[in-house]
């Protein structure tokens, strides 16, 4: 149950709307693999889902489905399922029926619609709830029966609206798994729409950065981690670190020194981009540059640190790097300490 | 952090002071209420002889019975089940597509517009049927048409306040789901869009029926008298005296076919999967 998708120059525009939610968007999903739309709202990951899934006409582009052009083909003629924030269980039916509408859609007799939804509620393990209704459900459970209805439609595609986000972060977690199984089992083809960034990471092997109505990177998930194409992409992925600076020749300089960073970038003003993850704290002295304490904040298990560098430059304002810690380190306001990270691994991206 | 969705607890949907005991004690109440004016009807639709001070009737009898079949209760019965009819099957469909364009209005004009739907409430019947009975003269409105019109507009507020509850709650990504899921355009509308709406079609065609089933102010000023409804029958047997068997009679037949119907509704109510 696994296609290729194609979208092609995609640009869409809502009829009260005075820009284009979608600017001249393509993307290639590679049959059985996941790609993660991220964005912030208004971004326009969800009409691309819906243009996708046929709900919505793109004004210009292609939307091409193991090369066939989905053009004209209305949502039910297109093998697409798209899973919905709200799980939309229709209430005048329950579960099981909820689960075998699209057999039943198809044509094939009430019993063997439901003796497939079965199957699909057993996969995600909520067998013992085939006769409650919509209403007798909790949020999370609803959200799986509204999985289990898309998959037992047997897509060629998935698609997975943000389907998440109002559940608590324990259940979120139990849908991951949940995803994961059915990506082992059935190895769909998933385009999912998420704001957050780690939903993004933990379910898909590939995320594109939209912002504004176009794609900014797609690429595998280490890379828009660690090779971020701008400071945009670097910041929707959460990368506190812009160390301002001059790149000549492959070399970044600035308040942290004379740093080699990767070929591609241009001569001229480049940021320094680092993870703060990557960042270590030494002692002062035995790492890359000296910084003091400005701001520690408890992130849960990890500390986030903010130091301000200190290598007696005056530049204004003052340069800053973070670092994400493991546990609480015994720290104070203002205490010199060394920060350290992979030299080997820099990257810049110019401003 | 994105805040849950979580049902309210159950004890703040049951929330009603004095506890289970305090709402069965309430319950029993509102079933006296209804009930308690009803046994006085239902002794007197089977007595023979009763005379004060006896607490129940001293003998019973078919006579309120065949007294009110021979005084017109089938064509009366017939008569008021079309009027309801007629109402039902005008004012719900006008309901739907009013509250389906208030909808669609932009707010600051939905307002006024559903003010104005929702205004033969406010007005007393009797104020509006002299007003239109002088109209419906003058432009020679056949007796019969002018009371299903007057009717239908009584009506409409109810329906209106139907439909406006039941698309508030609707979504139309519930047909989108379905298109998503295999289910072409008529389908969606057959199997998700209908089926979500009947209940609020069939609550807002009863009340509709309920207006035109039990009116009696319009039939008699705007019908004339030519119109022979249940409630006219009745009102024609309540005045005379001594006719306590065949008013019990006449009332219990106008109480009792609304109650069959809102049970009917109920139970089919309860049977709602895909066909």
């Amino acid at each position: 149950m696994s296609s290729r998708l194609e979208l092609k120059t995609i640009s869409h525009r809502y009829s009260d709307a005075k820009e284009d939610v979608l600017k001249d968007i393509s993307l290639t999903v590679e049959a059985s693999r996941s790609v993660a739309l991220l964005g912030a709202s208004g971004s326009g990951k969800s009409t691309l889902l819906r243009v996708a899934a046929g709900l919505e006409n793109p004004a210009a582009g292609k939307v091409l489905v193991d090369g066939e052009d989905l053009a004209g083909t209305p949502p039910d003629r297109r093998g697409i399922a798209l899973v919905f924030q709200n799980p939309l269980l229709f209430p005048h039916l329950n579960v099981v029926d909820n689960v075998a509408f699209s057999a039943r859609m198809a044509g094939f007799s009430r019993r063997r619609a439901r003796r497939q939804a079965l199957e699909y509620l057993d996969l995600v393990q909520l067998q013992d709830f085939a006769h409650r209704h919509p209403w007798q459900l909790s949020g999370g459970q609803e959200q799986r029966v509204s999985l289990a209805r898309a998959l037992a439609r047997q897509p060629r595609l998935l698609l997975l609206d943000e389907p998440f986000s109002s559940l608590d972060s324990r259940l979120r977690e139990d849908m991951y798994n949940l995803v994961s199984l059915i990506r082992e089992q059935l190895e769909p083809t998933i385009v999912m729409v998420t704001h957050d960034r780690r939903e993004a990471s933990v379910l898909a092997d590939s995320i594109a950065v939209l912002d504004t109505g176009r794609i900014l990177q797609h690429g595998p998930v280490p890379q828009l981690h660690y090779r971020p194409d701008s400071l945009a992409v670097s910041r929707i992925l959460g990368g506190l670190n812009e160390i301002p600076g001059e790149v000549t020749g492959g070399i970044h300089s600035s308040a942290l020194g004379r740093i080699k960073v990767q070929d591609t970038v241009d001569d001229g003003a480049a940021y320094l981009v680092i993870r703060q993850e990557t960042v270590n704290l030494v002692s002062a002295g035995t790492g890359v540059v000296d910084g003091s304490i400005a701001s520690i904040k408890s992130m849960g298990a990890h500390t986030l640190v903010t130091l301000t560098i200190d290598n007696g430059s005056t530049a204004k304002p003052a340069v800053r790097i973070s670092a994400e810690v493991v546990g609480a380190p015994d720290l104070s306001i203002g205490e010199l300490v060394g920060v350290d990270f992979e030299k080997s691994a820099a990257w810049a991206v110019n401003s | 952090m994105i805040p849950t969705l979580q049902r309210p607890p159950p004890s703040m949907r049951t929330s009603m002071p004095g506890g289970a005991a305090g709402r069965t004690l309430m319950g029993l109440l509102l079933i006296l209420w209804f009930t308690l004016p009803m046994i006085p009807v239902a002794l007197w639709a089977v007595a023979g002889r009763w005379h004060a001070p006896a607490v129940l009737p001293q003998t019973y009898s078919w006579e309120g019975w065949s007294s009110a079949a021979s005084s017109g209760l089938f064509p009366a019965l017939l008569a008021s089940a079309l009027l309801g009819a007629g109402v039902a099957i005008l004012a719900t469909p006008l309901g739907f597509m009013a509250a389906v364009s208030i909808r669609r209005l932009p707010r600051r004009y939905a307002r006024p517009v559903e003010g104005i739907l929702l205004a033969p409430l406010a007005i007393p019947p009797f104020a509006l049927v002299m007003g239109m009975n002088v109209v419906l003269l003058r432009a020679h409105v056949p007796a019969a048409a002018g009371v299903l019109l007057l009717l239908v507009v009584t009506a409409l507020p109810y329906t209106v306040f139907m439909f406006r509850s039941a698309l508030a709650g609707y979504d139309d990504r519930f047909e989108e789901a379905a298109r998503s899921l295999g289910a072409s355009k008529a389908q969606s509308i057959r199997h998700v869009r209908l089926p979500l709406l009947t209940a609020a079609t069939s609550r807002a065609a009863f009340l509709a029926f309920l207006v035109g089933w039990g009116d009696y102010i319009v039939t008699l000023i705007v019908g004339g008298g030519q119109l022979r409804t249940l409630p006219m029958t009745l009102a024609s047997a309540a005045s005379a005296t001594g006719n306590e068997q065949l008013t019990a009679v006449l009332s219990l037949t106008v109480v009792l076919p609304p109650l069959a119907l809102l049970t009917a509704l109920l139970l089919t109510r309860r049977h709602g999967r895909i066909r």
